[in-house]
């Protein structure tokens, strides 16, 4: 007999890569979604590195920095809350673990206010999507993030409600394990939006 | 050979295992041949006045070129397309499943597999390097005779559904009284002519194909382009990027002019457009004033000598 | 998002759909079926459907080239909303309804019929059943993506019927044009492709998800047939491009609904008012702030859309490879060669997207990068052809009627792959681009080799489907109808786009008839006419050459021969599972012993080996099932 047709037992895939189908699947959306924004933000890159002109985001008459420095800081709070979720299922503090993912849809849930009482205000001073290409790329960029945050609460109330009702624990915690990807993936886009769009300065822009 | 689990096909089956087609493969052969002959007979039938075998007529250097590295490739690619459907067909015939026959077992060779990788890698990367500068020669305004005191300029404007081509007038300054405007291109023969292009609204392409010239006119964009033709005569201008739905009726002409002819006629065409109205609210000029209009090429040009 | 909820709230219910033995309403098994056989028919029944609808779009394109405002058979209902005098059976069309057909025969063919079948079709079918596993990773995540795929062909269809017709702007959609047509037509285009993108995503998730997760024991992942090799790169093409166009989709959603100006650039005048910028005329107000980038579109689009061409034409090289390993008795020359060739093609497939934008304006030294890349891209495609040339050397070639439709795609493949070429070469693709060239080279690659793969596929495929064969003789009716008219309508497209006819004409012989009528075209293609007449009455063949399929596949479904298990007796899991396969494919657990492609081993009695038989002879047929279909 040959080797091509000696039986050689394969390994079992099903533990292949040592993460479950669902986590895997979840780093593949990441991926994916990824993408998305990368598009987006080459189109950003794009448009600012090609203006004629644009508004220096740190001048208080254009956008709330420091406002919005707190929502970054409420985001990042979040995610940290949300590991202390993961840990404490993972003891099986099963009211602990709910209270932590409480806290942490808390987070995302003032986060998407503060965003939504700055749109208000910006458009009240005027800066409507359709004004200039500088706002047509922050509305895009941050509401589109905007809906990630707002699918990552509710995905995080589904698995709140799931945890209420006892369906995970230290033997069970990937599902709270793969929200947690979603999360830290959706605040460390903003991490990256915040610094691009809120942050950096057009050059030549004299400090006020 | 014996049959598990049913027959073969359905309906070719003849109960012995033996189920293939033979003399199909004729037939393959029969039409590949046939569609082929057609092909080349009435390419030949068709074969027009100044026209080409496959190519229009060529009337630039540059066409010269493209049309050269064109023929490379097709005898290139000839030669692998004969070779590799002469083998398909002759191994389709050749080992076409006998009775009692038994394929040979073999799951391939590293030998052969780094041979016909390498040898096609090979061309393709000489293929690749012969187009540097061809390509480059063609589309690198910097490479283009812009400070060649014979130069042509022609401002090229695409708009729904028309090109528009504008020239600087006698005095041959941009931006002055005597620029005019002109609906077809006319241009001289055996001197470089510098196209500066640009549309109004949406994405043309300016195609003069016995030129083998082509450039998008794209929106907020002025874009460099230039061809010397060696040949005076009349071919048409089309328009190759999909910009409405009058897009088929985008048709434009252009005219080589003899060296001899073109002073006179250069006058006779300022004659006959005169100078451009910038106050006239249908003039499309009004919305790219000229001023703006060079302060763009400048700006373009700038940027050319930055890089 | 959506997709990662689902991914997760499937990942829940994966435990419990092992309990498939109750029985299931209609509703749940034909319609919210998460059973991936059937959703593969879901996507394949569908996907046919679609495929009339496209067809007779390109008939609608191919007649008014020919015969210039004539009647055209159907138009007025296609795109009679782009029309108003259209009516009845017969009707000419306008202009605006020739780019509406001509941008919808593209879009529906791309998005709705060759992605969906490749991809939602063989994908579905072929990997659980290929790979040994009871179904895909996620069963709900799998009907989501058919349902999804559903919403965007109803996007497409309902922007038949609205005021102003379908989008007409081109595949393509290059802005400004797209940006600034009137009429919701490109809304509703732009729309359909995102939930059409959407449901792509979701099944590359997933068909990842599976491949990786849920082999056989035994089934090493150079064990794997080549569909499935083909269907995991093409996945990753998906997960990775695909999300790129949605964003630029959305962008260009935003220029047309919101009045932003991603794509509109300053100064557009359009219909002589001022479009855009401002500032750059005084008192005048415009409609838009303008300063948008316009290549930027088409960088963003083609970073999807070139991956888009080897998304469709990867898992048909797949199929190929699986056909003709089966009918030649032989292993596929060079198998890991092969899956280098495919890996190859997706790395460089993400480089090559400029290569559609060479006559753009884009930077001359960017496009000459973009040139090196392309050439070499034609590298893997290279080593793929003779590897199939050489697994035929030394075969045993049956040509059954699978088998005939594999080896035009190959013969077929060629000649797409070498006018590629022609394009590659920058400075030849300056007099062909954007001419029939580039037509008659997309249609060589995705007509007469992904589509040919497809009808391959379908007769090889379709007795484990519905558990009976479909009739070789209509079958060999098919291909030879298919493959003369094919032939007949795209080789002329090379010849007269080297002659320079431009692409997107409605008209293009500027005759006096055409004169009269109002002009268009242009004179020097007066002459080439009798070309553009052959392609059309050839493309008006190859419409009525479908029609032996669908009496094929339609009687055979229940008046077929009954099929045994393994009726081309070929070495592959799929083929060990019962016909037709019951909800969780196999009757018991397989074992993987060996690669799928061990035809004619010498030392074996039989001249195959089926990858779940310890010793490698032939496995009597299992318990067939109940059929169900």
């Amino acid at each position: 007999m040959s080797e091509a047709l000696a039986v050689r037992p394969g390994r079992d895939a099903r533990r292949a890569l040592g993460m479950t189908p669902g986590k895997f699947a979840m780093w593949a959306f990441l991926a994916s979604d990824g993408m998305g924004f990368v598009g987006l933000f080459a189109a950003y890159i794009a448009t600012r590195l090609h203006a004629d002109w644009w508004p220096d985001p740190n001048n208080p008459a254009v956008l709330n920095v420091d406002l919005t420095a707190l929502n970054t800081f409420i985001l990042v709070c979040s995610s940290v809350t949300m590991v202390y979720a993961l840990q404490a299922c993972r003891e099986d503090r099963i009211r602990a673990c709910a209270g932590y993912l409480g806290l942490t849809i808390l987070g995302g849930v003032s986060f998407l206010g503060i965003q939504v009482y700055e749109y208000i205000h910006l458009a009240e001073s005027g800066m409507v999507p359709w004004e200039d290409n500088f706002c047509a790329t922050f509305y895009s960029l941050t509401c589109y993030h905007g809906l990630h945050v707002l699918s990552g609460v509710i995905y995080l109330t589904c698995i709140l409600i799931g945890t209420l009702r006892g369906r995970y624990n230290s033997k069970n915690y990937t599902p709270i394990e793969i929200v947690g990807l979603f999360w830290h993936f959706v605040d460390l886009v903003w991490i990256l939006l915040f610094t691009f769009i809120y942050l950096l300065r057009p050059l030549g822009v004299e400090s006020f | 050979m014996r049959v598990s689990g049913g027959p073969i096909c359905g309906f070719t089956n003849r109960g012995d295992g033996q189920n293939m087609n033979l003399g199909r493969n004729t037939w393959l052969g029969r039409g590949v041949g046939t569609l082929v002959a057609l092909l080349f007979v009435f390419a030949g039938t068709s074969h027009a006045e100044g026209r080409g075998f496959l190519l229009p007529e060529a009337i630039s250097e540059h066409a010269d070129r493209i049309d050269h590295l064109f023929w490379l490739i097709f005898a290139l690619t000839g030669i692998v397309f004969v070779g590799t459907e002469g083998l398909l067909l002759y191994f389709i015939w050749k080992y076409r499943a006998k009775e009692g026959g038994k394929a040979y077992h073999t799951h391939g060779n590293h030998k052969v597999e780094i041979i016909w990788t390498s040898i096609p890698a090979l061309i393709l990367g000489v293929l690749a390097l012969l187009q540097f500068n061809l390509w480059v020669d063609i589309k690198d305004p910097e490479r283009a005779p812009l400070d060649d005191p014979q130069a042509q300029e022609v401002h090229v404007l695409a708009k729904q559904f028309e090109w528009l081509f504008r020239y600087p007038g006698p005095d041959n300054k941009w931006g002055t009284e005597d620029d005019f405007s002109y609906n077809r291109l006319v241009v001289p023969q055996d001197r470089p002519v510098i196209l500066r292009i640009k549309s109004l609204d949406v994405i043309h392409s300016l195609f003069l194909p016995e030129l083998r010239f082509k450039q998008d006119a794209v929106p907020g964009m002025v874009i460099t382009g230039w061809f010397q033709a060696y040949k005076a005569g009349k071919w048409e201008i089309a328009c190759a990027e999909l910009c409405g739905a009058s897009h088929y009726k985008m048709r434009g002409e252009y005219e080589i002019v003899p060296p001899e002819e073109w002073d006179a006629r250069y006058a006779e065409m300022y004659d006959e457009a005169g100078p451009i109205d910038y106050d006239s609210p249908t003039e499309f000029f009004r919305f790219w004033p000229v001023d703006q209009y060079v302060k763009a090429l400048e700006f373009y040009e700038g940027e050319e000598e930055g890089r | 998002m959506s997709a990662a909820a689902a991914a997760a709230a499937a990942d829940h219910g994966h435990d419990g759909h092992e309990e498939h033995h109750h029985e299931e309403s209609f509703i749940r098994h034909y319609l919210f079926s998460v059973d991936h056989k059937m959703i593969a028919k879901q996507f394949l029944f569908t996907a046919i459907l679609l495929f009339l609808l496209g067809g007779l779009l390109a008939v609608t394109v191919r007649w008014q080239i020919a015969w210039p405002w004539s009647k055209i058979p159907l138009a007025g209902y296609l795109v009679g909303q782009a029309n108003p005098d259209a009516s009845g059976m017969f009707s000419t069309i306008s202009p605006e309804g020739y780019y509406a057909a001509m941008t919808m025969h593209a879009s529906v063919m791309i998005f709705l019929v060759i992605i969906p079948l490749l991809v939602g079709f063989f994908g579905n079918w072929c990997v659980p059943l290929m790979i040994g596993a009871g179904d895909m990773a996620f069963p709900r995540l799998n009907m989501w993506s058919y349902w999804m795929f559903l919403t965007g062909a109803v996007f497409f269809l309902v922007s038949f019927f609205v005021e102003g017709g379908p989008a007409g702007a081109g595949w393509t959609a290059y802005p400004p044009l797209s940006a600034i047509t009137p009429g919701n037509g490109v809304n509703l285009w732009a729309l359909g492709v995102l939930f059409t993108g959407f449901s792509g995503v979701m099944g590359a998730v997933n068909y990842i998800t599976t491949i990786l997760k849920l082999r056989a024991p035994g089934m090493t992942l150079f064990r794997m047939p080549l569909v499935v090799w083909s269907i995991l790169i093409t996945s990753t093409l998906t997960l990775l491009a695909t999300p790129v166009l949605a964003s630029n989709l959305i962008m260009l959603f935003l220029d047309r609904v919101a009045g932003t100006s991603f794509f509109v650039p300053d100064g557009l005048v359009a219909g002589g008012l001022i479009y855009s910028g401002a500032e750059a005329n005084a008192g005048m107000d415009a409609m838009r702030a303008g300063g948008g980038q316009v290549l930027m579109f088409q960088h963003l689009f083609w970073f999807y859309s070139h991956p888009a061409v080897y998304i469709m034409v990867l898992p048909a090289m797949g199929i190929a490879s699986d056909i003709l390993a089966t009918f030649a008795r032989k292993p596929i020359f060079g198998y890991r060669p092969m899956v280098y060739a495919m890996a190859g093609i997706t790395g460089l497939g993400f480089i090559v997207w400029g290569h559609h934008m060479f006559q753009s304006g884009m930077n001359p030294y960017l496009g000459m990068t973009f040139m090196v890349s392309t050439m070499f891209i034609a590298l893997p495609s290279a080593i793929k052809v003779f590897n199939w040339l050489a697994t035929l050397w030394r075969g045993q070639i049956h040509f059954e009627v699978p088998m005939l439709w594999a080896l035009a795609f190959v013969g077929m493949f060629i000649i797409g792959g070498l006018s590629g070429i022609f394009m590659a070469a920058t400075p030849v693709d300056i007099h062909i681009h954007d001419t029939y060239f580039i037509v008659a080279h997309i249609h060589y690659v995705v007509f007469a080799s992904t589509v040919v793969a497809i009808f391959g596929a379908i007769y090889f495929w379709f007795p484990k489907m519905f558990g009976r064969m479909m009739n070789p003789m209509l079958g060999k009716l098919h291909f030879w109808l298919t493959f003369v008219f094919l032939n007949g309508t795209f080789m002329l497209m090379h010849y007269v786009g080297l002659q320079g006819h431009p692409r997107r004409i409605a008209v293009a012989a500027m005759t006096d008839e055409v004169v009269k009528a109002g002009g268009g075209g242009y004179e020097f293609l007066v002459q080439y006419h009798w070309a553009n007449v052959i392609m059309t009455i050839c493309a008006i063949g190859l419409g009525f050459s479908q029609l032996p399929f669908f009496i094929n596949f339609f009687h055979s479904m229940y008046k077929g021969k009954k099929a045994a298990q393994n009726p081309w007796r070929s070495n592959s899991l799929d083929w060990a599972a019962p016909t037709p396969p019951p909800h969780g494919n196999f009757v018991e657990p397989v074992l993987v012993y060996r690669g799928p492609y061990e035809y004619s081993h010498p030392d074996m009695p039989e001249d195959f080996a089926p990858q779940h038989s310890p010793d490698g002879s032939p496995i009597p047929d299992t318990t067939v099932a109940p059929a169900h279909s």
